[in-house]
């Protein structure tokens, strides 16, 4: 018993106590009796129901002891303490508790964000099987929209955790010198708001379209959920603004303890000009989380304040019982998305440049090509990636004076993400490649972002987005960016990092049939997709007309072929985790410090904090020992550490 | 990368070579800044509203709030940052006394604001469904709300702590984490009512 007091079971058997709690009060002691133009009570007892959720699973993990502690001043946590919350001695069961160690952090999102992309895909796949042939059979069109939506919204939200979560916990500490997270329990605590916000998520068809309201009662906004639509639309809105807004508050938290760590816990002679790649894109991902978050999470806010409590933020007519009084503005909700939603594509991709190009050096075996470029790159998108929002908002209507000024901001971006691919580039040039299923997965990264990226340039030229924006190719355009960059960089990253993060290699010969399905099945779809795009197919449709029959088909087929190579991948993380090989300490024979340490790492990581003498990409050069790095194969801690 | 990783030796402290107070500061900061963005993105659904606003901006008959009460409110909060700036001023001068009774009377006032702030909500001239001007007003009124719960707790944990004097002179990192918070707390209201009633809402 005490091992599941406080665990995320007893959080989640509070959790559901409290959902009922919150719910039935507001239904059974507030609602009764109201007037018809008060608050919407059903999604008043809803919200209420989240909260009580909230908190009875903070209370089952025992995310409050250590606040209510300080609150009455008791004797601070001493080492062993400590030590004991980030789980020593705690065995499998730290993966299942409110646990502050970053690596098992690290693992909880890598789980979790798997599981994500499951059902994100799951939704995709649905999709895809409505547009197979012509005339909408599948799903009804409410559950269709709401299909689309969520696919779209969760993808989105694995995406954004894609890197941040699994990598920027488990990795960036230990590749900067660190025992851990500047905040532990901060850190701990992201995590533990992202689950039930998932679990409010996907509360969106359960309510939406099981129990309340069938098909209408689903989310028809898709994944923008514009506010004038958003307050309109069923209930399922309500749990799906909930549950995104309780993930932008983890993501802040992340963010805020992601750049406290690597500005404040670098070891000695870990200077700024040192640093990792993956800790420049990771950084620069973090600080785009903590500014651009805030604008979607207050969009969401208003929304919810919209639909329960008739408030007049984004709706426009005056009078009606429906929603508020009026006096709101459509393009208020639009501008506030979008100043979230562009740089959230940056904040998506920029770890993954990051990542690839520390891919790229360990298998082409030699030095970074372009170190201050590359960081100059990364800095230079997030700065940029604030001043071309209104590119979404070309065909709106929104103050159509100031479109040329976004079109030149846009295809300014392309020069400092032109810089990185030069890096990328250069880094590759005349390398000793060596083609592991990591290597492949990064190579692919800059095939297909590159397509993405290059379509993007056409698409911010205003005449083009005029033609094409509500079409099929500009799904394609963003699909290349996403799953072209995101998907093809984590999967670069879970083949790199698995062996240090579990201490078991992931199958090779698994990996390459999953590494040449996905880019079969991916790139075929999405070609094809442009085509039906610039053919003029509209995009979110549950029909469309026959002459977009056969390229449909081949979509489909080729996104089947794309989710079973993904579930190889999951095949493949499963088996290998149980039973694969054991992996040495440093089996890419790479120079960064997560490489040095022993597998699996030790719980506060290193002995004593390392003093560091020199980048991490000095291949080629001898190192301290006077053994050079070997080109393939194995090593070990001692082999490679001065 | 050339490191210096012994192969033995004991296990250090937990997160040596750490400057702890620079990172609960920084760390702190940071937080702020994010809520602070997250505050102008409010204020720009303020700004936009007004500066687009149609017949629902601020509909015919719709009253003020009481501005009396709303100064009031708002003179609390500042005095209550005022009073945590000297005591913190005071423990770095070595005045515990100092320290413990200005904690103790930011948290009262912080307290008194808090309450009267609620109380004052549910006695408004309009309701969330009369007009963008009173659903800003009302929104950006909550989020002060919620952050006066927050600066409460830290409020009462701050106090129970001086008097069992957590703190000294050169031990004033926490104190000074909280303080960006407080002040922050302490000049929302502020901006809340330049902009909701001091610029007149109906011109």
């Amino acid at each position: 018993m005490r091992k599941l007091v406080p665990s995320y079971f007893a959080g989640a058997v509070l959790g559901a106590i409290g959902f009922f709690l919150g719910s039935q009060y507001v239904t059974h002691f507030i609602g009764a009796g109201n007037a018809p133009d008060g608050p919407n009570f059903d999604q008043q007892g809803l919200v209420i129901g989240f909260i009580g959720l909230l908190f009875g699973w903070l209370l089952g993990i025992g995310a409050f002891k250590y606040p209510f502690s300080w609150l009455l001043a008791m004797k601070d946590p001493d080492h062993e303490e400590e030590m004991r919350l980030a789980g020593k001695d705690a065995g499998v069961m730290r993966y299942f508790r409110f646990t502050t160690d970053h690596k098992v952090v690290g693992i909880q999102y890598l789980v979790v964000t798997m599981l994500m992309l499951a059902l994100g895909g799951l939704g995709a796949m649905l999709i895809r099987t409505e547009l197979i042939t012509p005339g909408a059979k599948a799903f009804p069109t409410g559950t269709y929209n709401t299909i689309v939506s969520m696919h779209g919204m969760l993808m989105i939200l694995t995406t954004i955790s894609f890197f941040i979560g699994p990598f920027g916990n488990f990795v960036v500490p230990i590749m900067i010198g660190a025992r851990d997270m500047a905040f532990p329990r901060l850190n701990a605590l992201s995590f533990a708001l992202l689950f039930p916000g998932l679990v409010i998520f996907m509360m969106t068809p359960i309510f939406g379209l099981i129990i309340m309201n069938g098909d209408g009662g689903g989310v028809q906004t898709g994944w923008t959920v514009y506010g004038t639509l958003a307050d309109q639309t069923g209930i399922g809105m309500t749990p799906l603004a909930a549950g995104v807004l309780l993930i932008g508050a983890s993501s802040i938290m992340g963010a805020v303890n992601l750049v406290t760590t690597v500005i404040t816990m670098r070891a000695p002679g870990m200077t700024w000009t040192r640093l990792p790649m993956t800790v420049w894109g990771i950084f620069g991902a973090a600080l785009l989380a903590a500014i651009g978050t805030g604008a979607f999470s207050a969009d969401l806010l208003l929304i919810l304040l919209d639909r329960i409590y008739k408030t007049s933020f984004f709706y426009v007519a005056t009078g009606g019982n429906a929603v508020g009084a009026g006096g709101g503005s459509s393009w208020l909700s639009q501008n506030l998305f979008w100043f979230f939603g562009h740089p959230e594509v940056y904040l998506i991709v920029l770890p993954a440049f990051g990542i690839v190009i520390d891919i790229l050096v360990v298998f082409g075996r030699k030095p970074l090509f372009g170190y201050k470029m590359a960081v100059l790159g990364i800095m230079g998108v997030v700065v940029l990636s604030f001043l071309v929002w209104a590119h979404h908002e070309f065909v709106s209507g929104w103050a159509p004076e100031i479109r040329p000024f976004y079109m030149a901001t846009t295809e300014m971006i392309s020069i400092p993400t032109g810089l990185v691919f030069l890096v990328v580039l250069g880094t590759l040039w005349r390398g000793r490649l060596w083609m592991t299923t990591a290597m492949l997965f990064a190579m692919s990264f800059i095939w297909n972002f590159l397509i993405g990226g290059l379509t993007g340039v056409f698409l911010s030229d205003v005449p083009a987005d005029v033609q094409l924006h509500g079409g099929m190719f500009v799904t394609a355009h963003f699909h290349y960016t996403i799953v072209g960059g995101a998907l093809m960089g984590f999967f670069a990253a879970v083949y790199f990092w698995f062996p240090k993060m579990t201490g078991r290699m992931l199958d090779e010969r698994l990996g390459k049939i999953h590494f040449w399905g996905t880019q079969i099945g991916f790139n075929v779809a999405f070609l094809a997709m442009f085509y039906v795009g610039l053919q003029g197919m509209p995009r979110r449709v549950a029909d469309y007309a026959p002459i977009f029959a056969p390229a449909n088909f081949v979509i489909s087929i080729f996104a089947f072929i794309l989710a079973a190579s993904i579930l190889v991948f999951f095949y493949n993380v499963i088996a290998s985790w149980v039973a694969g090989e054991k992996a040495v300490a440093n089996p890419w024979g790479a120079k960064s410090l997560e490489w040095l340490v022993p597998t699996p790492v030790p719980l506060e990581n290193f002995e004593e904090i390392p003093v560091v003498a020199s980048g991490p990409y000095d291949y080629g050069e001898p190192v301290d020992s006077g053994k050079p790095i070997p080109a393939a194969g194995g090593g070990s801690a001692g082999q490679v550490a001065g | 990368m050339a490191t210096s990783i012994p192969a033995s030796g004991h296990a250090a402290p937990h997160g040596d070579s750490v400057d702890h107070d620079l990172k609960l500061r920084r760390g702190m900061l940071f937080y702020v800044l994010t809520d602070v963005i997250f505050v102008i993105f409010l204020l720009t659904t303020y700004v936009w509203l007004r500066a687009f606003h149609g017949d629902g901006w601020f509909p015919q008959g719709t009253k003020l709030p009481d501005q009396q009460t709303v100064y009031i409110l708002t003179g609390l909060c500042v005095l209550s940052g005022i009073f945590y700036f000297i005591g913190f001023m005071g423990i770095r001068n070595g005045s515990q006394a100092t320290l413990t009774i200005c904690m103790a009377v930011a948290t009262v006032l912080a307290i008194a604001a808090l309450s009267g702030q609620i109380r004052f909500m549910g006695h408004l001239p309009f309701t969330t469904g009369d007009g963008s001007y009173a659903s800003t007003y009302i929104m950006l009124s909550g989020y002060h709300i919620y952050h006066m719960l927050l600066g409460t707790f830290l409020g009462i944990g701050v106090t129970n702590r001086a008097l069992r004097g957590r703190y000294s002179s050169d031990r004033t990192s926490g104190l000074s984490a909280i303080g960006y918070y407080w002040y922050w707390m302490a000049l929302t209201p502020v901006l809340v009512t330049l902009m909701m009633l001091v610029l007149p809402p109906n011109s």
